[in-house]
């Protein structure tokens, strides 16, 4: 074979590998549509495909009470849990690469932990930031506690001029400071606000309202295209911290930028819905298993693989307990486990 | 290729209290010539090579013709100088040909003629002699191959200053020839080529200059015969050395023991 064929026949390999992580991705935002109808069709009202169809596209042939339904009801926690594991997943997916770190999830630096006790000060001690409307305190001060931790944690890195080590270590100090002081806060509790805490705590869709859809839906939206423009870096830096750098890569600034996105897509969610830890861990190794670490492709499909999970363990929270609806966040494990050994498990196989 | 002398002078790098490199200084790297750097642990091989590679931050001078590599931005110093550290990470999800684009796109560089970086990707991988794993996964790859997947990430950036931190270390002997002749090739066409070795007999083989590193200064700088002599060895190394000529002519480090150190301690 001479050299220019097989050249051209590698380059053919090639791009059939592009297509086919393209068509991977196709089918992944499939499963995501596919569930997302089924989420707004499960639940105490029986509800067909054709009816959730007919309010997403027609809702004026609705009769006012489906519509209700589905669009005051279904639809916001349905959205929600697609956002909610994009924002999740994608987070856990730069984190898992700027930390260089499979194990690396969103909350790994303590984040959830700020949050918790953010949405503390607001339950139990009535502390919130000033001039936030009552119903929007204790996303707020979750926010305000969720971010201030990570812009707390790289100033800190920063002055030292540390790598991904240090800031793990610092964000392991982080985590059991909230905690404890999130203990506290349960200590010094009453009844009712301790419950109210718990319950926080746990993530749940229930507090899904369209301005908050909105919210999320916005920040989503800002942080993706950096995401993608900052891929090809991501990729390089895969193949190790100093041979990226040595490629032009700045790496501190490539990993600050990427927790600025992080910390964002992840205070949002948490501040809405609690906390909800498996999808950000979970999302990019499917992600990685169906479609490799070209980051080009790896974070829009980590995105998709967060939304299918979460939208499948809202379906879940609904179904399992007819008329109950369960904290998602104690469904996501239960749903995202058996996928995940699934994947594992073929893989092995083939391989 | 039109490259410029590299010139290193009175450098200093390493930690705050226990400098490595002590007001280091160099006489010209000239493209063109394969530079070894040698020594025992902690001389400084390293340290030198990643304060090249802008890896590490120095006091003194180093400059790749006008371009001053200590203060020069990233990018520019990124469009002459590549640095290979001794492995790849492992469990990466690329394939070889991801893995040499991915080098590639991760700054902007001026192809040749625009050629898109999937060809020039592949040229490199031909070049390198594994265009045949282009679409293996990295992490199926024997040490060897990778090795050589590494060089092509490196190679495919055609930097004017290639520095290469022990590239040999884990390869059994056939991908020792194999990398260390593309070393060759590289310098010969136009590069400044440094590399650390531990394997004194590949610098004796395949470098056209050495330079001994001991507690961060040169002991000895030249070429390979006038540098690894048995005085030096038995000066930084503390061996006993000889160098024998073998069946082809071709001299051998031959080391038959420890010398004790006067006041050295042991260890």
């Amino acid at each position: 074979m001479s050299t220019a064929t097989a050249a051209t026949e590698l380059l053919a390999g090639y791009q059939q590998l592009l297509r086919r992580r393209l068509l991977v991705l196709a089918v992944l935002l499939a499963g995501v549509c596919g569930s997302f109808l089924l989420d707004l069709v499960t639940g105490p009202s029986d509800l067909t495909v054709r009816d959730a169809l007919a309010g997403i596209l027609r809702p004026e042939t609705l009769s006012p009470s489906v519509s209700v339904i589905i669009w005051d009801v279904r639809m916001p926690y349905a959205v929600m849990a697609l956002l909610v594991g994009a924002a999740l997943s994608l987070a856990g997916a730069e984190m898992q690469t700027s930390l260089n770190n499979p194990l690396a999830s969103p909350f790994t630096l303590g984040m959830s932990s700020a949050a918790i006790f953010g949405a503390a000060l607001a339950i139990v001690l009535d502390i919130g930031v000033p001039g936030v409307p009552a119903n929007w305190i204790v996303s707020a001060n979750a926010f305000v506690f969720a971010l201030g931790s990570v812009l707390v944690l790289q100033a800190v890195v920063r002055t030292r001029d540390a790598g991904s080590e240090t800031l793990v270590l610092f964000g392991i100090a982080i985590f059991f400071t909230f905690n404890a002081l999130v203990s506290i806060a349960q200590f010094i509790a009453s009844e009712q606000a301790l419950q109210q805490l718990v319950f926080w705590t746990m993530g749940s869709l229930s507090r899904a309202t369209w301005d908050r859809v909105t919210v999320l839906a916005v920040v989503v939206a800002a942080v993706v295209p950096f995401s993608l423009l900052a891929s090809w870096q991501l990729t390089a830096l895969r193949l190790g911290e100093e041979r990226a750098q040595s490629f032009g890569v700045d790496v501190s600034r490539v990993r600050f930028a990427s927790l600025v996105r992080i910390s964002l897509l992840t205070a949002t969610a948490v501040s809405f819905v609690g906390t909800i830890a498996f999808v950000g861990l979970v999302g990019p190794h499917i992600a990685r298993m169906l479609i490799g670490e070209d980051h080009r492709f790896f974070l829009p499909a980590s995105a998709l693989s967060g939304a299918l999970v979460l939208s499948l363990a809202s379906i879940a929270s609904k179904a399992i307990i007819p008329g109950v609806l369960i904290p998602i966040g104690l469904v996501t494990a239960l749903i995202g486990v058996p996928f995940f050994v699934t994947l594992i498990l073929t893989r092995r196989g083939r391989g | 290729m039109t490259a410029s002398p590299l010139t290193i002078g009175n450098l200093t790098a390493g930690y705050r209290r226990h400098p490595v490199l002590r007001g280091l200084t160099l006489p010209p790297l000239v493209p063109g010539t394969v530079t070894a750097l040698v020594g025992p642990n902690g001389a400084g091989k390293s340290t030198l090579l990643k304060v090249l590679a802008g890896l590490l931050p120095a006091t003194g001078s180093v400059a790749l013709g006008d371009l001053d590599l200590l203060h020069a931005p990233l990018a520019a110093r990124a469009r002459r100088v590549t640095f290979m550290p001794q492995t790849l990470p492992q469990r990466v999800g690329l394939s070889v040909l991801e893995g040499v684009i991915s080098a590639l796109r991760a700054s902007p560089l001026e192809a040749p003629g625009g050629e898109p970086a999937e060809r020039l990707a592949l040229a490199t991988l031909e070049r390198v002699g594994i265009r045949e794993l282009a679409l293996t996964p990295l992490d199926h790859l024997s040490g060897g191959e990778r090795q050589l997947a590494s060089l092509a990430q490196a190679v495919v950036r055609r930097p004017t200053l290639l520095l290469l931190d022990e590239p040999t270390s884990a390869l059994d002997l056939r991908h020792q020839v194999t990398v260390m002749r593309l070393v060759e090739d590289l310098a010969a066409e136009g590069r400044i080529v440094v590399v650390v070795l531990h394997d004194l007999n590949l610098a004796v083989r395949w470098a056209g200059r050495v330079v001994v590193l001991n507690h961060g200064t040169p002991d000895a700088d030249g070429s390979p015969l006038a540098t690894i002599t048995p005085d030096v060895l038995a000066r930084v190394y503390g061996v006993q050395a000889r160098l024998e000529a073998a069946s082809n002519g071709r001299p051998q480090v031959v080391v038959d023991g420890l010398i004790e150190l006067a006041g050295a301690p042991r260890s």
